[in-house]
C-alpha cells in the first residue's frame, strides 16, 4: 500500500515537473512579447489579446507560429504604438519576420536583435528610433529586407552588412546616419536611392570611361582581295624584273668578237714581203721550199683582203671559196691595191713620212663598228 | 558634377509625389507594351491612394508606393523599349527576358534606368546597336542581353562598369572586339554564337591593316612561287641563246 502511494505521489511529481517545463519553454518566448507589451504604448489596443497567462503566444493577434508552436512572424506594422523595443526580443529563435514599422518607437535598436538567426525582414522604418545601427545585425545570415528609413538613427553603418549576403533591399534613407558607404559584398547592390537624404559621404560620381584605341572597322573581304592581287604582281613584277635587268647587263658587258682583227693595212711587213716577193720569209720553214709560189702569192691575198679593217670590205666565204679556186682573185687584188694607193697619197700629205708610206693614219679610226657582221 | 546634381534630382523627385510619378511609369508602360496574352489584366489602375500598384503582377515595391522592381518575364509581351520606365524613378531591377520585344534600345537608356542593378532583356528580338550609353547605369550588377538580334560592335565603354558580375551578349550578331574588363572576367560562353567578336576570351584580333599586309606577304609569297621558275626559265633561255 505504502508503496503504491509512493508511486503515484511520483507519478503526480514527474506531471507536475513536465508542466512547469513545458510551461516555462513555451512560456519564454510569450514572456518576451509580454515584455515588449510592457513596454509599449497601445492606445488602439491592438495588444488586447497578448495574455501572459497562456501556454504559447501562438494564439495572440498578430503574432504567428509554425507548427512546433514557436514565433515566426510579428505584425504591429501601422498600431500607434510608442515607446521603446525591449531586449527580449532576442529571445524568439524562429522568428523570420519582426515588422514595427509605421509607429512612433523610440529608443535604440535593441543588439540582441542579433541573435535572431532565422530572421528573413525587420522593418523598422517610419519610427522614432535613435542611436547605432548594432553591429550584431552581421550576423542575420538569412536576412532579406532590412529597412530602417526614416528613423533617427546616427552613427556608421556597420561593415558586418556586407557579409550578409542574401541582402536584397536595404532601405537607410532619411536617417542621420554619417560616414561612407561600403560597396563590397552585398552593398554593391545597393544605389544612392538606399542612403538618400542622410550624412552619408555620397557614393563617387563613376570614374571616367578608359580611353579605349578607336576600334579598327572590319576589313571588307575587297580589300583583302585587291591586296592579295596587289601582292601577286608585286611578286611577278619583281620575278621578271630581275632576270630582264641580269639580262641587259649580261648583254652589255658581252663582248664583241675576240676574233684576230689586225686590218691588213696596218701590217707592212706582209705587204711588203709579198711586193718584193720574198715569200720564203712569210712561209713555214718546215716546208722546205716544198710549195707552188703563185698559190702562196694567191693564198697571201686572200689573206690580206680576209683581214681589211672593214668588215664590209671583207669578202664573203663563198667569194673566198671561188677565189682559192683561182676565179676572181685578181680582180679584187687589183681594186685593193687602187684603194691602197689612194690611202698612201693622203697619208703622205698628211704626213710625210715616206717610210711609213703604209700606214694610213690612226687606224682605229676606221674600225667602224663593234658588232660581228653576222655569218656569211 | 552634373552627373550627382542629375541623380539628386532624381531622388528629390522620387520622394516629392512619389505616389503619382510611379503610377504613371506604370500606366505608360502598360499602353506602351503589346499585350496578346493580357498578362497585365491585374494592373487596373483608379484614382487615391497609390500603394494599390505594389500588389501588380510582376512589380515589388521598396515599402508602400515605390517601384523596387520589375519582373515581367515569359509574359509574351511586344512592342519596343517602354520608355514609360522613365518615371519609375526608384527602379532597382528590370526583367523583361523571354518575351517578343523588338526595335532598337533608346540611346538614353541611362536617363530611363539609372539606378538599375540587374537588366535582364534576354531571349526577345532587341536589335540596333548596344548603346554607349549603358556606360551611365553605374550600378550595373547584372547585365543580360543574350538572344537576341543585336548588331554592331560591343561599346568599349561597358569595361568601366565597375559592379559588373554577370554579363552575356551571346547568341546575337555582334562584330568586333571584346571590351577590356579590369574587375570581372567572363567566359567565352558569355560571347558565344555572334558573327565576329574577337579578342578575349575569343581570337585574338587582327588589325585589319595587319590583315591587308600579311594577305599582300601571302600574295607577294604565291606571285613568286609561281613566277620564279618562269623567269628563272626565261633568263636561262636568252642566256643560252646566243
Amino acid at each position: 500500500m505504502e508503496r503504491r502511494l509512493m508511486m503515484i505521489a511520483r507519478f503526480f511529481w514527474l506531471v507536475l515537473v513536465f508542466d512547469l517545463v513545458l510551461r516555462t519553454s513555451g512560456n519564454a518566448e510569450g514572456d518576451a512579447l509580454s515584455a515588449l507589451k510592457n513596454s509599449l504604448s497601445d492606445p488602439n489596443k491592438v495588444l488586447q489579446s497578448w495574455d501572459a497567462t497562456l501556454v504559447t503566444p501562438c494564439t495572440w493577434f498578430h503574432v504567428t507560429c509554425n507548427s512546433e508552436n514557436s514565433v515566426t512572424r510579428v505584425d504591429l506594422g501601422n498600431a500607434n504604438l510608442s515607446g521603446q523595443l525591449v531586449t527580449q526580443l532576442g529571445q524568439l529563435p524562429n522568428l523570420q519576420y519582426l515588422e514595427l514599422y509605421s509607429n512612433n518607437i523610440t529608443g535604440p535598436i535593441p543588439e540582441q536583435l542579433g541573435n535572431l538567426t532565422e530572421l528573413v525582414s525587420l522593418d523598422l522604418y517610419l519610427n522614432n528610433l535613435s542611436g547605432p545601427i548594432p553591429s550584431s545585425l552581421g550576423r542575420l545570415q538569412k536576412l532579406r529586407f532590412l529597412r530602417l528609413n526614416n528613423n533617427s538613427l546616427s552613427g556608421e553603418i556597420p561593415r558586418s552588412l556586407t557579409a550578409v549576403l542574401s541582402l536584397q533591399v536595404l532601405d537607410l534613407s532619411n536617417t542621420r546616419l554619417t560616414g561612407d558607404i561600403p560597396v563590397n559584398g552585398s552593398f554593391s547592390l545597393f544605389t544612392p536611392i538606399s542612403f538618400a537624404n542622410t550624412n552619408l559621404t555620397p557614393l563617387p560620381a563613376s570614374p571616367p570611361p578608359p580611353i579605349s584605341p578607336t576600334p579598327p572597322s572590319p576589313a571588307g573581304s575587297n580589300r583583302i582581295t585587291g591586296a592579295i592581287a596587289g601582292g601577286v604582281a608585286a611578286g611577278a613584277a619583281l620575278l621578271f624584273a630581275v632576270p630582264a635587268i641580269a639580262l641587259a647587263l649580261w648583254r652589255r658587258k658581252k663582248p664583241q668578237d675576240h676574233f684576230f682583227d689586225v686590218p691588213a693595212e696596218e701590217d707592212p711587213e706582209v705587204k711588203g714581203l709579198l711586193k718584193e716577193k720574198k715569200l720564203e720569209a712569210l712561209v713555214d720553214v718546215d716546208l722546205q721550199g716544198n710549195y707552188i709560189d703563185e698559190e702562196v702569192e694567191q693564198l697571201i691575198q686572200v689573206a690580206l683582203l680576209c683581214t681589211q679593217s672593214s668588215p664590209m670590205e671583207r669578202p664573203k666565204m663563198s667569194e673566198v671559196v671561188r677565189m682559192l679556186e683561182g676565179d676572181g682573185l685578181a680582180e679584187r687584188w687589183e681594186e685593193w691595191q687602187k684603194e691602197e694607193m689612194f690611202r698612201q697619197d693622203f697619208s703622205y700629205q698628211n704626213y710625210n713620212q715616206p717610210n711609213t708610206a703604209w700606214l694610213i693614219g690612226d687606224s682605229t679610226s676606221h674600225i667602224e663598228n663593234d658588232y660581228p657582221s653576222g655569218p656569211r | 558634377m552634373s552627373m550627382s546634381t542629375c541623380l539628386w534630382f532624381l531622388l528629390v523627385s522620387s520622394f516629392t509625389g512619389a505616389n503619382e510619378v510611379n503610377v504613371n511609369c506604370l500606366r505608360s508602360i502598360k499602353s506602351q507594351v503589346k499585350d496578346p496574352k493580357r498578362s497585365l489584366s491585374s494592373w487596373v489602375f483608379r484614382n487615391g491612394n497609390a500603394t494599390y500598384i505594389c500588389s501588380f503582377v510582376g512589380v515589388e515595391c521598396w515599402d508602400e508606393d515605390r517601384v523596387l522592381t520589375i519582373y515581367l518575364s515569359g509574359y509574351g509581351l511586344q512592342g519596343e523599349f517602354p520608355l514609360g520606365l522613365n518615371d519609375c524613378s526608384s527602379l532597382t531591377g528590370l526583367d523583361l527576358s523571354r518575351n517578343n520585344f523588338s526595335g532598337a534600345l533608346p540611346s538614353n537608356i541611362a536617363s530611363l534606368i539609372p539606378f538599375v542593378t540587374t537588366l535582364d532583356l534576354s531571349y526577345n528580338q532587341f536589335s540596333g546597336e548596344i548603346p554607349t550609353g549603358l556606360l551611365n547605369v553605374t550600378f550595373l550588377n547584372t547585365l543580360m542581353l543574350q538572344h537576341n538580334q543585336f548588331t554592331g560592335q560591343l561599346p568599349p565603354q561597358l569595361a568601366s562598369l565597375q559592379r559588373l558580375k554577370q554579363f552575356s551578349v551571346a547568341d546575337n550578331h555582334l562584330i568586333g572586339p571584346v571590351p577590356k574588363f579590369n574587375e570581372a572576367y567572363f567566359g567565352s560562353e558569355s560571347f558565344a554564337n555572334n558573327t565576329d567578336l574577337c579578342g578575349l576570351p575569343m581570337e585574338f584580333c587582327i588589325n585589319p591593316e595587319e590583315k591587308v599586309s600579311r594577305f599582300g606577304q601571302m600574295g607577294a609569297a604565291i606571285g613568286a612561287a609561281i613566277f620564279a621558275p618562269v623567269g628563272a626559265f626565261l633568263g636561262w633561255f636568252f642566256f643560252n641563246g646566243n
